[in-house]
């Protein structure tokens, strides 16, 4: 039985190093091989920000906490350590990278990735066959494939370049910046069903959204509630929908009340 | 190393210079004018003597160390150490992707001594410069003299004006194939002061010709001192491809000027890729005299510790219709200087006149330095004309999104300084060139990676 823990998060503390604001006050969360775990909250709950540290980005502070991945200390890895490692974070907003082609950087990621794994190196021919494969999923045309990364990629297609992305890389778990944001619904469907063909029994997810619209599509096995840099409620996939009724003020007015 | 003599003062090593050139001149024959030039050439250079850092021109140029230096002349012939090391530097550019049997002139401190055996009409010329100057001077008389000799480093020129490329492409012809002047600095063995050379190439263009030249300057790691002034006189509709790739070794100092004008209808494209040298100055003027005429300026510099490098570039508008396109980048690494200065000027009666100027500039240390001087005079209202000058260091959230897909630190940073330099770099047509090109920056690129942020 015991099967090894994906992710384990205790007691995380986490501020803005700049101004030394704490955003994170205390996330414990377990995510198992397999599991969709989806985490909302209002604007200003710390949803952004769990991303952000879990992915390594630079400006945060770690205050208090552990974060292991598959039993490793994930805090105490650079970011480019944890992509090898198998965390991909799909970014809010993918970044322009003009004069950068985006198939010699998707190839120099893979091969990043499969030289830690242990795998050889795809020449230019053989990824090309798989990126062909794998452009399909999310429906990406050749041409953005040809151009700088996401430089003049509308929104749709920048956030099905970060799914390929996903494809490509094969990680073990993949967190997901409010995917759905600024998408209309139908690049949200291709995208969710880029996010779908993924989900293959193994590999976790932890999908972080405003709104219950998105997991529609990518249907969550826990749903939790992030308010004030804790998470104040868990359930399952009707949690979302008891939200997106009722909104988030109940749940501001009940942990308020069980902190007094 | 070999010690080099040092001049007492600057205006020592001006004095040295006049001498040098008195000596030079005197053991050549010529026609009075080009007699009275070099002697002319000498007494401006005596007159200005070495420009300082309160020349408004040359406040970025640190000329001190270059000054206070006593150069030599390398001997009239070759010597069979320097054919040796000519052979090397030249298999440096076959490895560099310009292997290309095509028209070419080499050059070793200053003397022919290689070129490539081709096949060109008669009236496409590509010669040593001092071979028309012995057999008919009066062919590249009007051109020569034409050169501004208010610069210093013209009238110096002047001063030794004997060697290098000669350029012509007779009226409505194109040149088939890339002109290739090397010029290579080496320590000859024996001589023993360090070596300068001051080159001077020309290039004619007649009604309706058109040419590509490519100049490269390699040299080996010792201290030399290079004066290169490239004067282009394009014809009417003409068309020219200068590329000037500046790889000198890391203690040469590198002065060079590209003089261009235009007549009617003639276009240019300059391309400068400056990565060598301690010190190097890329200057360029480029004038256009003729209605509807044009020029793009493209140019990429990059200096490490230990290395500064200078871009200044005039574009005089005085015709109407005519139309200017600069970009220049620079990347400073390490302790590295650079700067660019760059003036567009707008005469009275060029109307019509369409003038874009971008400079961007790549920081990647705390303690590169790069300066930047983007100046517009306009002296009539009927123009579209706009510059923009950005410098910025690598960026963080582009740096994140590559790391955070598994690119390490250092190759993140090599990969978007490339990005960066690769814009201009895909500028030039011409493929073999292009490919040698982005394998100099890549080559450049390691020093991206000793950088931690």
């Amino acid at each position: 039985m015991s099967q090894q823990n994906l992710l384990e998060i205790r007691n995380l503390h986490a501020s803005i190093e700049e101004d030394g604001t704490e955003i994170l006050r205390g996330i414990d969360l377990v995510i198992r091989p397999g599991e969709v775990h989806a985490v909302m909250g209002p604007n200003g709950s710390g949803k952004s920000t769990l991303a952000h540290v879990l992915s390594g980005r630079p400006g945060y502070a770690v205050t208090a906490g552990t974060v292991s991945f598959l039993g490793k200390d994930l805090l105490a890895m650079k970011p480019e350590e944890r992509a090898r490692e198998g965390v991909f974070l799909a970014f809010q907003y993918p970044v322009e990278i003009p004069g950068v082609s985006n198939t010699y950087f998707l190839r120099t990621a893979v091969n990043a990735v499969r030289r830690h794994r242990g795998q050889p190196e795809l020449d230019a021919m053989d990824f090309l066959e798989l990126l062909d494969a794998k452009a399909k999923l999310v429906e990406m045309e050749e041409a953005l494939l040809n151009r700088s990364v996401n430089e003049g990629f509308s929104g749709g297609e920048k956030k099905r370049n970060e799914v390929l992305q996903m494809a490509l890389l094969d990680p073990r778990l993949a967190i997901l910046d409010e995917t759905d944001s600024g998408l209309d619904i139908d690049a949200l469907r291709i995208a969710a069903g880029g996010v779908n063909a993924l989900r293959d029994g193994k590999r976790g997810m932890l999908v972080i959204t405003h709104y219950q619209r998105l997991l529609n599509y990518i249907v969550p096995d826990f749903v939790h509630v992030l308010s004030d840099g804790r998470i104040v409620k868990s359930g399952g996939k009707g949690l979302a929908l008891e939200l997106e009724a009722k909104g988030y003020g109940w749940i501001e007015t009940d942990a308020a009340a069980a902190a007094r | 190393m070999t010690a080099s003599a040092r001049a007492a003062s600057i205006r020592d090593g001006v004095d040295v210079l006049a001498t040098q050139a008195g000596e030079f001149a005197s053991g050549l024959a010529g026609p009075p004018w080009l007699t009275k030039l070099r002697r002319d050439g000498a007494a401006s250079f005596v007159k200005a003597g070495f420009p300082s850092l309160h020349d408004e021109d040359w406040r970025y140029t640190n000329l001190l160390p270059l000054a206070r230096t006593v150069f030599g002349l390398a001997p009239r012939d070759v010597t069979i150490a320097e054919r040796t090391q000519a052979v090397e530097l030249e298999a440096r550019l076959g490895t560099l992707g310009l292997s290309s049997p095509g028209p070419r002139l080499v050059f070793v401190n200053g003397r022919l001594v290689r070129r490539t055996a081709h096949t060109l009409p008669p009236e496409i010329l590509f010669e040593n410069l001092a071979t028309a100057l012995r057999l008919a001077p009066e062919r590249v008389e009007k051109a020569l003299v034409a050169a501004p000799s208010a610069h210093p480093f013209v009238a110096l020129n002047d001063a030794f004006l004997d060697t290098g490329a000669l350029v012509r492409v007779g009226k409505g012809l194109a040149a088939p194939d890339p002109l290739v002047v090397v010029h290579l600095s080496t320590s000859a063995s024996g001589t023993p002061a360090p070596l300068m050379s001051h080159l001077r190439n020309l290039v004619v263009l007649e009604e309706n010709a058109s040419a590509t030249v490519v100049e490269v300057f390699l040299g080996s790691d010792e201290l030399s001192f290079t004066n290169a002034v490239t004067q282009a006189v394009l014809g009417e509709s003409a068309r020219l491809t200068h590329v000037k790739v500046q790889l000198e070794g890391r203690q040469t100092f590198h002065v060079g000027s590209l003089f261009l004008s235009h007549a009617r209808g003639a276009r240019s494209v300059s391309h400068v890729y400056s990565f060598g040298a301690q010190a190097a100055r890329n200057e360029i003027a480029t004038t256009l005299s003729g209605e509807g005429s044009g020029t793009e300026l493209y140019g990429l510099f990059a200096a490490a510790s230990g290395q500064s490098v200078d871009c200044h570039t005039l574009i005089d508008h005085v015709a109407p219709h005519a139309d200017s396109l600069e970009l220049y980048k620079g990347i400073l690494d390490g302790a590295g200087r650079g700067a660019f200065d760059g003036k567009v000027i707008v005469r009275e009666g060029a109307v019509k006149t369409d003038a874009r100027q971008t400079n961007r500039n790549l920081v990647l240390s705390n303690e590169a330095l790069v300066d930047s001087k983007p100046q517009l005079e306009i002296h009539n209202n009927d123009v579209r004309c706009s510059h923009g000058s950005t410098t910025g260091r690598i960026d963080s959230d582009a740096l994140f999104y590559l790391r955070s897909r598994g690119l390490s630190e250092g190759a993140a940073r090599a990969l978007l300084t490339y990005a960066f330099g690769s814009e201009v770099v895909s500028k030039v047509a011409a493929p073999d060139l292009r490919a040698l090109l982005e394998d100099r920056l890549h080559a450049w690129l390691p020093a991206a990676r000793t950088v931690t942020a």
